[in-house]
């Protein structure tokens, strides 16, 4: 179980977002979200859906992601050239 | 000779992941002569990992398990690592691939005489193939991720600083994600890249950055 206590209300267009993205994932994995266990991609989708802790880091993780591509800079990060 | 004291639970899928992919780093540990304390399955319990830490001092502690901002989990989700006693781990560097464990107890265990921590500061995911359950090494997804996160104590085996091997981790998740970036022909691997940034994002390290094994 997580402690980490930020709380976000995340809007329905926000999750069918994520949702639209985890769809595309192979259903033939295993994702291991932390102390949470392992969970299918279906499994996932529903967590989001339901907007509980596990939905929510999904989100927070996805956008986290969308952001840091949007971010200048980004590419030069990954390759090393900044810290 | 140095000591590396290792905790591999086995009781569920993820953790038996970092079981069998821990095996590699005592390889190499044995290699470079270093004395290694191989605490798994049942063996990963408060009693023991406590016990032998306070007698034997090791100069590296790599803990596998679940856990969270204050706990370090062992064999069956028993708390090895709190409050209670993160000073045992006084005068070590210790890497915990752990959830959430440097967000509050990596701070509790340099003030308790923790020469240095690196962990997670929230969850860490990883994605594995369910084909390869039977045979986790050989398991191309889960490397991705088990790889780069192992990577810090292969490095301060190797003689590096604290400060160094984080890097080298931070290093080769950012080379494993432009891979994955670049693999335009594959599009399951781009789905990888949240996770490894993530992941990359909430390693950190705190203490002494120049300590080496």
């Amino acid at each position: 179980m997580s402690t980490h206590e930020t709380q976000v209300n995340y809007d329905d267009t926000v999750r069918q977002l994520v949702v639209a993205r985890l769809a595309t994932f192979p259903n033939d994995r295993g994702i291991s979200v932390g102390s949470y266990g392992e969970f299918s991609r279906d499994e996932l989708i529903k967590h989001v859906l339901d907007g509980d802790e596990i939905g929510d880091t999904m989100v927070e993780m996805d956008l986290e992601y969308l952001r840091m591509l949007k971010k200048d800079g980004f590419f030069e990060h990954l390759a090393g050239n900044t810290t | 000779m140095s000591t590396l004291l290792v905790t591999r639970p086995k009781h569920d899928s993820t953790v038996s992941y970092l079981h069998y992919w821990a095996k590699p780093i005592l390889d190499l540990a044995l290699r470079r002569k270093i004395d290694v304390i191989d605490l798994d399955h049942s063996k990963a319990n408060r009693k023991e990992v406590e016990g032998r830490i306070r007698k034997l001092k090791p100069e590296l502690i790599f803990l596998n398990g679940h856990g969270n901002s204050h706990e370090i989990c062992g064999h069956d989700d028993e708390a090895i690592v709190d409050g209670g006693n993160a000073d045992a781990l006084s005068g070590s560097i210790t890497y915990a691939l752990s959830c959430s464990a440097a967000e509050k107890l990596g701070s509790q265990i340099v003030a308790g005489g923790g020469k240095a921590f690196i962990g997670y500061t929230r969850d860490f995911f990883f994605v594995r193939d369910l084909t390869k359950a039977t045979k986790p090494t050989t398991d191309t997804v889960a490397q991705q991720f088990l790889e780069p996160a192992n990577t810090v104590v292969a490095s301060l085996l190797k003689g590096h600083t604290v400060k160094e091997s984080y890097e080298h981790s931070q290093s080769a998740y950012r080379r494993n994600i432009t891979n994955l970036l670049s693999s335009a022909s594959d599009p399951e691997a781009a789905q990888y890249i949240r996770f490894l940034l993530w992941n990359m994002r909430h390693e950190q390290y705190e203490g002494d950055g120049s300590a080496t094994v």
